[in-house]
Order: structure tokens, then C-alpha cells, then sequence
């Protein structure tokens, strides 16, 4: 059986791709063994067994068997090591406050780890590392993994946002080029209707094109705006560092001064009050927008605002604005 | 190791201590920015001092103006002397309460013949009650201020009357109500805003709908609601204003009408466990921002505040005329000789009746 | 014995009921604005507009609303002494030199909103919003100002003026004449704002009162009674001329900067029914505000070009 052979059968059923075109190969990150997708199923779904290939004794678990990507299963299984170990050392250089000596020499040790776990050199120890970094840095991980998703998606709205610019620049443009064309047509005619009953040429002429003028400024400016707006693209100011300090204040719509725990609810069913009820019906009320629930919280806020407030308690320390 | 779930303290994680200045503003909080509680609310020995120390400093004025006009008229005799002594003295600070109450139930009495409503006729009499928190009745007489006081909070409360118009359904003059205007002003330190409880009352009126729904019958409500309104009305003319939050003068007015109702209310509201075993009723839930207030000490603002606006403060006709007159005399010594030389030469003696009468003429 | 206190240097401005002069405050050196109150000529005593200016400015206290740092009598005139803020929005859209994009546009929206929910939370109707009422301090902060107009919400059954707000930014339900109206003018003001920031032009510049109409619903499309119960027991509706409401893609042609968000929170501010029309807090909770580019912070604003 020659190699080519082999990358199409699978080892354990003997199935051929050539016979059963759809055949799909997982690989398990414990051992790399390679099994076709139906033997996975079969062997692996009343629970972990042990690979199936000769010699190998690791135990597989179904749900850590992934399609290898990489036809060398060597390249494989180095990508998932660095996937893993990334994924918790996840500094950048901004951890380091721009110290790059201090980064570099930080690379240096994860390439190290990488390079350990990749070819079975102390691979307790390393592993133990790994976790130790892990438990002691858990913090920083997350918010750096939660940066690093905000990156991709800013990102991705970067490029929807341009992409929509550029289409409606090329609208816009589109439309300039119809204008242009109307207005030329437009002009044309005028002219001659004009000329039919008023003598001089030139003032004729002159007036046209003046008002062509006025006409063409619309869509111009709309595109003039748009250049603008490209050029001061606001996602720009978010990669050249502009508003990199402040991330760590999340916006807040109220700036954080809101009374959410208000002392009532205001009920839906509605309430008992004929003198609201009778304005509620009322067609002027209504027409100018007058609204019962409106009225009902702001009666019920006056009706706890200041309830909790203990004056002759709050106010022991003299007040400034005693006699004078 | 596997252990260590919590983020260990020593290590430099980079995440920088997020600085959140949240300073999330309560409604109690809008309460404590508004002029009411920052400029007209007091403990009562704050109060109490204030009026003092008013009735003091316009009393020193009144003997000292008595010293000078003594020794300005050296004529005088020994039987003018005496009466000086005798009239010629400052008024209380008990006399000035009185008098200032008189004219704050009055304010409120004449707004409602003149149809004004019940916001712009309770802000009248505040601001009336505010301004001898200032000044004393010996510096301006209530009567003086009481129109420009009236016509001010009109203006004041969006209900705008032209001064021609008011001057004539006063019987007044436009001259005489706006020449204290800025003094009325200055006065009130510029703070125009008055939070009076009618809107707190409604609103309770709606939320003891909700919490005690199905057990209270709501015809009756709405005449507790009314019979509410009137105690309110009574309220804003004694101490209470200063010393508690409307929504707490409604409470106290609610709980004079209907105790039991109130009480219940409140219980089931704030989850005040009744007879609890301890005393002082610490493990009641806390129901403001800054852990002052539990429903147990609610309760008991309540009834003190309910105590205050139940205190009857009738002053009689005979006895506000005194003051006037007391007043009258202390401020103008003159009119006291004239008054000793008429009797002389009428030889018979006066009645206060006919004093006032002729005190009205003058001013 | 307090005009001593501040000095004043130069008068800025003149209006029907006040001058208005920029001076110092002398124990700290802050820069002020005093609005000195005329007093005299005013058969009917102190000023409504001044009284609501105080009345107002007293009980606020919010980085969006213009301060209130001291009252005082001097030779029987009432002054305000009130922050130094020496641009208004305004200014800065007719400044054709200044170039500001979305992230500015939403900066000082937010800024507005703000303001005017501190406002509406304390129960105050603005009545006056325009960009020129929208003053900006040197750090960039947006502060509402001109308190002239305002009032309390009232009771219910008060009946209110509907001849209030600035022509240009009047709401529907305003044209109409209606007298029990509520916040959701001030929502409409902003709405309008917050399209002239767009366009860098106003955008309902009616030549006078029964124009704004025209203008108004030739923009927006004229309001039925489905979508607007009892409209027409207004008695100005029937006379008024028909027309469709724009649909999405106009709105789109028209704004071609805003994003689908922005263009959701103008339609949320101009809706016609007021029933219907966005709060301040449904305003600030939108998408937009959440959607990037974030807003920019306030002292990175585009400001005045020195002269």
C-alpha cells in the first residue's frame, strides 16, 4: 500500500474515499491518529475508549476530535500547542508598557514552553507551567482574550462601515453623473424656450447656467460630506491609539446617574382615578399627546422623593446660611 | 495550586483599577440638591435660634431707636416716659410667630376667594412664612408684604395676573405691591421652588391602590384623598415644613385620617414586622441609599411629624390687635406721645378698638 | 456689598431683558458670565423670564446644565452670575472652517440628552432647545441654557401656552396650538437638533408660522389620525396640505452619513404622535449610542478657531 493509498483509507474500517466520496477524518489532539468520521461515532459515543491503532494507548474522548486541517499531522499538532498555549500567555506589548526587552524575553519563554510540549521534552513539568501561569494570571487572560475579541470586531465594523461608505460614494456618484446629465439636457432646452421670447443671447444664457449651478450643489455636498466623513474615519481613531486610555470606562448612557431602584412600580391594569381618567378622554388631551402613565409616575416619584431623607438628622452639622 | 480560584493580590495583572466615579443620584438625592431641603430646612434648635436671633437683632434696633428718640426729646414728661416704657417695647419672638402664622392662614384663606390654585396659594404662604425666617415683623410689616407675596407667587407659579388687574381686585395699588418685590426676592435668597405635598399626595393615593389592592374600598380612598388634602393645607402652616420631606407631611396626614389604612400600608410597603422581638428593629430591611432609614424609623417620623401638624394654634382676634398695635407704637414712639396728649385732653381713656381704626387710616 | 465680589469687564450681548457682561470672580478667578436683569420699564415688577431663569437654575445641578454660581442685588438690579461659556452649538455648525464627524455628532447629542433628562427628571420643560441654547464650555462639555421659557410640568389639568420654543424647532403638536402638552417637545427640539448637525443646515426652516407646517410635513409627511388619534380636532389640521411620509430610502439619501442606528434615534425624536414620540431615557439607551464610532470625548471636540 503505497502512501497514497493510505491518505484516503482509513486505517481502522478500510473505507476508500474513491468508494464513499463523502468520508470525513478526525484526528484526536492526544495522539494524532487519524479516524474516518464513521468509526468515531462508532467506537467513541458510549464514552472514552482507547485509540484503536496498534501500539497506542491513549484514551480519546468523542468530543476532542476535530477535522485536521494540516495534511502533515506533525504541523497539526504543533498549530493546536501554540493555539493552547496562546490562549493564556495572551500579553502583548502593551502588558509590558512598551518594554520590548521585557517582551521579547516574555516570547522567548512561551516559544520555549511550545517547543517542550511540541517534542516531549519535560512535558509534566512544562504542562504544570502552564498551569500554574494559568491559575496565577486567570485575571489578565480573560480581559486580554476579551480584547483581542473586541479588536476582531471592531474590525469587522471597520470594514462593513467602509464598504458601505464606498458604496454609497459610488451611489452618490452615480447620481451626480444623472444630474449632470439632466441638468445639460435641461439647460439646453431652456435656452432655446428662452431665447423664443426674450432677445438677448448672452443674459439668457448666463441665467441657465446660473441656476444649473444652484441645481447641482445637492447630491455634491452629500458627497462632498461623505469624502469627509471617510477621510475622518472614526474608526481610525480607534487604531492610531487616540482612545486607547480610556477603555477602561465602559459607556455608560447616564454616566452612571440613574435611579434604577425606584420605591413603586407603576402598574399596568391601570389605576382608580376619575380626575385622570376623565382628561385621559378627553379629545384635546389626547391630541396633544397627554399621557395618564406619565402623570401616575410622576405623582408617584413626588411621593417618595425625599422620603428617605432624615433632616434633623442629616442636617446636626450647622448650615451656612445661618442669619447674617 | 488547582485551587486558587481568586485572582492572587501580589501579581502585576495590568488589569488598571477601573476608576468609576459612578455617582448614581437617588430621588432622595434630587431631594437633597433642591433649595427646599438645602436653604429651608432645619432641626428645630436651628429653627429656634434663627427666629431668636432675628427677634434680637430687630429688638436691639427698636431700643436703640427708643434711646435716641429719648434723648432727642428732652421735653418729654414723666407721664410720657412712663408710657413709652410702657408701650414702646419690641415684640416677642412668640408675638412674631403669631403674627406671621396669622397672616400665612390669611394668605391662603384670600388666594381661595380669589380662585387662585392650591399650589400658588400654598406657595404664598411659604413664601410669606420664609420671609420672616429673614426678616423680622418689625422690619416689614406682614401687612405690607402681604399682596406683593401673593402676587409674586402667582408670577412665580406660571399663573400670571397683570399688576393692574391684581392691584384691582385687591383694592390695592400697583405702587405699593411692587415696592417690595426685590426685598421679597433677596429675601427668599432667590430660591423660588417649592415642593408642596399635594403631588405626594396623589401619588400615595396611587400606590396604596396597588398595595393594598382588593382590601381597600376605593370610594372611600377617594375621600381620604380629599379629607388629606385640607390637613395639608393646615400642615404647611406650622414647623413641619421645615423639619420633614413632603412625602413625609403626607404620610403624617394620611395616618391622621386613617390610621389603621396608613399603618398597613406602611407595613406591607417597608416589610415592618409588627411586634418584633427586638426592640429597636434592626433587621428591618433598610430602605434608603445611605442605611439611615428602616420602616420602624419611618414610622416614627411619621408620627412625630403627625404630632406637629395636629398642634391646634388658634391665636385670638383681641390678641393679634395687641401685637399690632405693640408693634405700631414700638416703631413709631411718636404716635405714643400723641396718643398720651389726646388723653389728656379728651380725658377719657381710649379704646383699643378705636386705635386700630385709626392705626388702619394711616398706613 | 456682593457686586464687589465680581468684577465686569465686558458687556457680550443685549437682549430685551438683560445685559449681558463677561467678568471675574475675584476670590477665586473664575471667569464669569453675569446677566444683568433690567428692572426698570417693567410695569408688571420683576421679569417672568427671570424669575423662571432663577426659579430653575437654582434647583440644577448637572454637568450638562448651565451653573448657577450666585444671585445678587446691585443699585436695584437683579444679576445671575452664571459659568463663562464662550460658544454655543450653533457657532460651531455655521463655522464652515470646522469639520466634525459622526463621533463629535454623537458626543454632543449625548451631551443634549443628558441635560435634558436631568431636566425632565426634575420635572422641567426646557421649552427653548436650538443649538444656540446649547452652550459649550472650554473643556467640551454641553451645557442647556436659556432657562427664560421653562416651566414646571404642571398639574394635569393645567392649560400650558403652546407659544413657546424657537420657530425652527417647534414641535407638531405646538404648530397645532396644543395646551396639554409634555416633554416630548423637548424630545422633538433635539430630534431637530440632532438633523442640522447632519446636514450642517437647518433642517425645518419655515419663513413663519404657518410655513413651519408646510416645511414641517413636506419633510416628514402630514400625520393622520391613525397615526395620531384626534389630530383633527385640531382646528388648523384641515387647512393643512397633504403629504406622504418619506420613506426609509429618502431618509437614507437625504442623511447619507448616519447609520442605520442614527437614523432609527432621529425618526425616534421626530415622530409625529407624541404618544409615540422616544423619552430621554429610550433615547440614550438606543443602539446608536452603543454602535461605534464611540462618542468623542469631550475635550477632544472640535472647538471656535481662535480669531
Amino acid at each position: 500500500m503505497d502512501d497514497d493509498e493510505k491518505k484516503d483509507m482509513c486505517p481502522i474500517c478500510k473505507t476508500d474515499r474513491y468508494l464513499s466520496p463523502d468520508m470525513k477524518f478526525l484526528v484526536n489532539p492526544e495522539c494524532y491518529h487519524k479516524i474516518c468520521e464513521s468509526c468515531v461515532d462508532r467506537i467513541f459515543s458510549l464514552g472514552p475508549a482507547q485509540c484503536p491503532y496498534k501500539g497506542c494507548d491513549k484514551i480519546l474522548r468523542k468530543n476532542k476530535f476535530k477535522t485536521q486541517v494540516f495534511d502533515d499531522v506533525g504541523v497539526e499538532k504543533e498549530v493546536d500547542i501554540r493555539k493552547r498555549v496562546f490562549n493564556v500567555f495572551n500579553k502583548t506589548l502593551d502588558d509590558f508598557d512598551g518594554d520590548t526587552d521585557a517582551y521579547n524575553k516574555y516570547l522567548e519563554d512561551v516559544e520555549d514552553i511550545v517547543y517542550n510540549l511540541d517534542h516531549g521534552i519535560d512535558v509534566a513539568k512544562t504542562e504544570e507551567k502552564l498551569r500554574t501561569y494559568e491559575d496565577i494570571n486567570k485575571q489578565l487572560i480573560m480581559a486580554n482574550m476579551e480584547r483581542s475579541k473586541q479588536d476582531l470586531e471592531n474590525f469587522e465594523q471597520r470594514q462593513k462601515f467602509e464598504k458601505e461608505m464606498k458604496l454609497k460614494k459610488r451611489i452618490l456618484e452615480k447620481q451626480i453623473q444623472e444630474e449632470d446629465m439632466a441638468n445639460k439636457e435641461w439647460a439646453k432646452r431652456e435656452i432655446v424656450n428662452q431665447l423664443s421670447t426674450s432677445g438677448d443671447a448672452d443674459e439668457v444664457i448666463a441665467n441657465v447656467k446660473k441656476t444649473v449651478k444652484l441645481k447641482k450643489s445637492s447630491a455634491r455636498r452629500k458627497l462632498e460630506e461623505l469624502n469627509k466623513v471617510l477621510k475622518n474615519n472614526p474608526f481610525m481613531t480607534v487604531s492610531n491609539g487616540l482612545m486607547k486610555k480610556k477603555e477602561t470606562v465602559p459607556f455608560t448612557p447616564f454616566n452612571g446617574d440613574r435611579d434604577i431602584h425606584k420605591r413603586y412600580t407603576l402598574t399596568d391594569s391601570g389605576y382608580f382615578d376619575p380626575f385622570i381618567k376623565e382628561l385621559e378622554a378627553k379629545k384635546e388631551y389626547i391630541a396633544s399627546g397627554f399621557r395618564a402613565d406619565y402623570v401616575y409616575d410622576r405623582m408617584l416619584t413626588e411621593a417618595f422623593m425625599g422620603l428617605g431623607c432624615v433632616i434633623t438628622e442629616e442636617l446636626q452639622t450647622p448650615q451656612l446660611n445661618s442669619v447674617n | 495550586m488547582t485551587a486558587t480560584t481568586s485572582e492572587s493580590p501580589k501579581e502585576p495583572t495590568g488589569d488598571k483599577e477601573a476608576v468609576r466615579t459612578l455617582q448614581r443620584v437617588t430621588d432622595d438625592d434630587l431631594y437633597r440638591h433642591s433649595s427646599q431641603y438645602r436653604l429651608w430646612s432645619f432641626t428645630p434648635e436651628q429653627l429656634n435660634q434663627r427666629r431668636i436671633d432675628i427677634n434680637a437683632r430687630a429688638a436691639l434696633r427698636t431700643d436703640q431707636n427708643l434711646k435716641e428718640f429719648k434723648e432727642a426729646h428732652k421735653e418729654l414728661t414723666d407721664e410720657e416716659l412712663t408710657a413709652l416704657e410702657l408701650k414702646a417695647v419690641p415684640v416677642t419672638v412668640e408675638e412674631e410667630y403669631m403674627l406671621v402664622n396669622y397672616y400665612a392662614k390669611m394668605i391662603i384663606s384670600f388666594a381661595g376667594k380669589m380662585n387662585l390654585p392650591t399650589e400658588v396659594a400654598a406657595t404664598a404662604a411659604s413664601f410669606l412664612r420664609r420671609f420672616y425666617l429673614v426678616n423680622s415683623v418689625m422690619d416689614i410689616v406682614p401687612k405690607e408684604i402681604f399682596y406683593t407675596t401673593l402676587f409674586f407667587a402667582c408670577k412665580s407659579e406660571n399663573y400670571f395676573i397683570g399688576v393692574e388687574s391684581f392691584a384691582k381686585k385687591t383694592k390695592s395699588t400697583p405702587e405699593s405691591i411692587l415696592k417690595h418685590e426685590f426685598k421679597l426676592l433677596e429675601s427668599l435668597q432667590f430660591t423660588l421652588m417649592n415642593h408642596h405635598p399635594y403631588k405626594a399626595l396623589h401619588g400615595f393615593f396611587l400606590d396604596i391602590q396597588t398595595v393594598l389592592q382588593g382590601k381597600v374600598d376605593l370610594k372611600y380612598m377617594g375621600q381620604v384623598y380629599n379629607n388629606c388634602k385640607k390637613t395639608i393645607t393646615d400642615a404647611l402652616l406650622t414647623d413641619a415644613v421645615y423639619f420633614f420631606t413632603p412625602p413625609q407631611i403626607t404620610l403624617a396626614a394620611l395616618l391622621r385620617e386613617d390610621e389603621a389604612l396608613t399603618s398597613k400600608y406602611l407595613e406591607l410597603k417597608f416589610n415592618i414586622i409588627k411586634d418584633a422581638p427586638n426592640e429597636d428593629g434592626n433587621s428591618d430591611p433598610i430602605i434608603d441609599s445611605q442605611k439611615r432609614l428602616n420602616g420602624r424609623k419611618l414610622l416614627e417620623i411619621i408620627r412625630n411629624c403627625k404630632e406637629i401638624i395636629s398642634r391646634k394654634n388658634s391665636t385670638k382676634q383681641e390678641e393679634l390687635s395687641r401685637i399690632a398695635a405693640k408693634i405700631h407704637f414700638s416703631q413709631n414712639p411718636q404716635s405714643v406721645i400723641e396718643r398720651v396728649k389726646r388723653q389728656q385732653q379728651s380725658s377719657s381713656a381710649t379704646p383699643d378698638p378705636e386705635e386700630s381704626q385709626r392705626k388702619k387710616q394711616k398706613t | 456689598m456682593m457686586q464687589t465680589e465680581y468684577s465686569k469687564e465686558k458687556k457680550v450681548g443685549e437682549g430685551t431683558y438683560a445685559v449681558v457682561y463677561v467678568g471675574t470672580k475675584y476670590s477665586t478667578n473664575r471667569k464669569v458670565a453675569i446677566k444683568e436683569i433690567k428692572t426698570s420699564g417693567f410695569k408688571d415688577g420683576l421679569d417672568m423670564s427671570a424669575i423662571r431663569e432663577v426659579k430653575y437654575l437654582q434647583e440644577m445641578n448637572h454637568v450638562n446644565v448651565i451653573e448657577l454660581i450666585d444671585v445678587f442685588m446691585a443699585q436695584n438690579n437683579l444679576n445671575l452670575v452664571l459659568e463663562f461659556l464662550p460658544a454655543d452649538l450653533e457657532m460651531i455648525i455655521k463655522d464652515s472652517s470646522i469639520l466634525f464627524t459622526n463621533a463629535d455628532i454623537k458626543s454632543w447629542l449625548l451631551m443634549t440628552l443628558r441635560g435634558v433628562h436631568h431636566c425632565h427628571r426634575n420635572f422641567i420643560l426646557h421649552r427653548d432647545l436650538k443649538p444656540n441654547n446649547l452652550l459649550l464650555a472650554p473643556d467640551g462639555q454641553l451645557k442647556l441654557a436659556d432657562f427664560g421659557l421653562a416651566r414646571n410640568m404642571g398639574s394635569p389639568q393645567e392649560i400650558l401656552t403652546s407659544n413657546v420654543v424657537t420657530r425652527w424647532y417647534r414641535a407638531p403638536e405646538l404648530l397645532f396650538g396644543a395646551k396639554h402638552y409634555t416633554g416630548a417637545i423637548d424630545m422633538w427640539s433635539v430630534g431637530v437638533i440632532f438633523a442640522e448637525l447632519m446636514l450642517r443646515i437647518p433642517y425645518l426652516p419655515g419663513k413663519d408660522d404657518i410655513d413651519q407646517i408646510d416645511v414641517t410635513f413636506r419633510a416628514l409627511g402630514t400625520p393622520t389620525d391613525r397615526d395620531w388619534p384626534e389630530i383633527s380636532t385640531f382646528s388648523t389640521y384641515n387647512k393643512i396640505q397633504f403629504y406622504p411620509p418619506p420613506s426609509r430610502d429618502e431618509l437614507r439619501r437625504r442623511f447619507a452619513a448616519a447609520t442605520e442606528n442614527a437614523l432609527d434615534l432621529m425618526c425616534g425624536m421626530l415622530t409625529m404622535n407624541p404618544h409615540k414620540r422616544w423619552d430621554p431615557t429610550k433615547c440614550l439607551t438606543s443602539e446608536f449610542f452603543v454602535e461605534l464610532p464611540e462618542p468623542t470625548v469631550p475635550e477632544e471636540l472640535p472647538k471656535l478657531n481662535n480669531k
